[in-house]
């Protein structure tokens, strides 16, 4: 078994627990993390003791996506690129990293052949909501709240939202980047279940033993059958559409919508940054503290 | 019939002959001219005494793509390294590059025949307009060509659609020229005709089309262009899409300034001989044919 640094690997109950392990930063994504992550998913694709994986998060939060914590070469005013650099450079990087790092990652999760289980408790927003949605079968607690509130900076959704919740749906959710409680999850079909906090885990390995009954090779087609049809179906067509468009967004940053921002993480660091971002949209229609209020 | 400008619009044997009008520009295109052409696709389909539409060009030339002094966003006052006109951000440059005035599958898509035919120049975006034709008749002086991907512009899949995969990539990557007789080898047109016979060939298979019943014909176009649709063109074009927008914002400094300095120093045909000079004698230029002792 390998040495991992920021995710803990356990096998158990037929299956092994991967966790996201860097609760001090809500479990934030960085490239340490999802390089283990890959590691972690090869590890257990040969271990024939492994039939199912269960991926959650420490702390009681799923994770809050890519980590935007640290030091980002300033903007370059009104061209929305970092100073000194060039849209070509800019683009090429952008285009090879979302294929190379978030497609070309989604597409091995997408077509493993064994069964991944997300297992959502607290935050799960960003590009960890697509690492959730992509897993084969979601289950969440009562507290997950889904969210892409990257996409009021200047960044992308992911089509995976579409196929999952469908088009309005999705479309509501991915425009403004408003939060969704597990129960709005439920409705609109990003997740399978939702169970309290404290069964989350124990929930997720009930149904890996129930896979375990099934012969390995029946679990490997019929996963095929539903990832592959829906990949011929034109989700592969989809998601490389969304790779293009993904380096687009993130590119085409507008003085008057991000500059405040820039300035206010130079200023304040993430949280003045997601005080600035956020504020506007509270109190949240589906968030946590919107329905206390209730 | 509406009052065009920079077309012409004249109905005769049971079509419609449109031509590109602007002979001392090789018929460049420019954004009112897209408009005229695709009001005049529109009125040509309402009219229910035209079966089928030819298009062609004025003069010499079908016509030399776009415009490069009225469309092309190319600015003396571009801003390096950043690669993008001084004074505007990505989004307006996205925004500016998203605008899809060529609509080429408003041609496509028609509901009635058209037919392409081209003598001359067909060049960039006026090479698309005649790949995008149902039909596509060529003068044996006829030259294809993509010379814009060599300052940063970019191909059609339907290059890839009509000519194959490895003949799509040789033209595609490189802008070499293509006379009539390779483009009648690789798929690009029907055939290959004198020029003085090209407009005659043209209406008489106008006439032939008009014998069958308009409803067939109708379907008949759809079986073809619906079915490439669905096996996949439309996905492929709106990719297409996405990557001339990147193509056109992914300019690289020691590629593109050079050029830029030229034409706007020295005028156009300085630019286009420090981006085409490299690549001549072109493979199957005009004049290359001359020097392969083939005239």
């Amino acid at each position: 078994m390998s040495n991992y640094k920021t995710i803990l690997y356990e096998k158990q109950r037929h299956g092994v627990l991967i966790t996201l392990n860097r609760p001090n930063a809500l479990n934030a994504m960085n490239q340490d993390l999802l390089g283990e992550v890959d590691h972690a998913l090869a590890e257990a694709e040969t271990d024939p003791e492994i039939r199912a994986v269960v991926l959650t998060g420490a702390g009681g939060t799923f994770s809050v996506g890519e980590d935007i914590s640290g030091d980002e070469p300033a903007t370059a005013w009104p061209y929305g690129i970092p100073q000194g650099s060039s849209l070509v450079y800019e683009y090429n990087r952008f285009r090879d990293a979302d294929r190379r790092d978030i497609l070309g990652r989604q597409l091995y999760r997408w077509e493993y052949p064994k069964p991944i289980i997300g297992a959502v408790s607290g935050w799960c927003l960003g590009a960890a909501s697509w690492l959730a949605l992509t897993c084969h079968v979601t289950i969440a607690a009562d507290d997950a709240v889904f969210g892409q509130p990257q996409v009021r900076h200047g960044a992308n959704t992911d089509f995976i939202w579409v196929a999952l919740a469908g088009f309005k749906n999705a479309l509501r959710y991915s425009l403004t980047g408003d939060h969704v409680d597990a129960k709005e999850a439920l409705r609109m079909g990003l997740v399978n279940q939702v169970v309290p906090k404290d069964k989350l885990l124990e929930e997720c390995f009930a149904f890996v033993e129930r896979v375990a009954h099934v012969p390995p090779e029946t679990v490997k087609i019929n996963l095929a059958i539903a990832t592959s049809g829906m990949e011929m179906m034109g989700l592969r067509k989809a998601w490389t559409l969304n790779a293009e468009l993904a380096a687009m967004a993130q590119l085409s940053k507008r003085q008057e919508f991000n500059k405040h921002l820039e300035d206010a993480k130079k200023k304040g660091g993430v949280e003045a940054f997601l005080e600035a971002r956020d504020k506007p949209f509270q109190p949240e229609p589906f968030g946590p503290k919107a329905k206390k209020r209730k | 019939m509406s009052d065009y400008k920079e077309i012409l619009y004249q109905k005769q044997r049971r079509g419609v002959l449109i031509t590109l009008n602007r002979p001392e520009a090789l018929n460049a295109i420019t954004r009112s001219m897209l408009k005229e052409f695709h009001q005049a696709l529109d009125e040509a389909e309402a009219d229910p005494e035209i079966r089928v539409i030819v298009l062609t060009g004025a003069g010499r030339g079908f016509c030399s793509g776009f415009d490069q002094r009225t469309t092309s966003g190319r600015r003396r006052d571009m801003q390096w390294p950043q690669g993008m006109p001084t004074d505007m951000s990505t989004a307006d440059l996205l925004n500016y590059w998203r605008k899809d005035d060529a609509r080429l599958l408003h041609i496509f898509e028609l509901t009635k025949p058209v037919i392409g035919a081209v003598r001359g120049w067909a060049m960039g975006g006026g090479c698309w307009l005649a790949l995008f034709t149902h039909i596509t008749i060529a003068a044996d002086d006829a030259v294809f060509a993509q010379p814009e991907v060599r300052h940063g512009s970019n191909t059609t899949f339907m290059w890839t659609l009509l000519a194959g995969f490895k003949n799509a990539i040789r033209y595609g990557i490189t802008g070499d020229h293509i006379d009539a007789g390779e483009a009648l080898r690789i798929g690009l047109v029907n055939k290959v005709v004198p020029v003085d016979q090209l407009l005659e060939e043209c209406f008489s298979i106008v006439e032939r089309i008009a014998h069958v019943p308009p409803e067939t014909v109708k379907i008949n176009l759809a079986i073809s262009t619906m079915g490439l649709n669905m096996m996949g063109l439309r996905d492929a074009l709106a990719l297409d899409f996405e990557m001339s927008v990147a193509a056109h914002m992914m300019l690289r400094e020691e590629f593109r300034r050079p050029l830029d300095e030229a034409r706007f120093n020295q005028g156009t045909k300085a630019y286009l001989q420090l981006r085409d000079g490299p690549f001549q004698p072109e493979p199957f230029g005009p004049r290359s044919k001359k020097q392969r002792g083939l005239e």
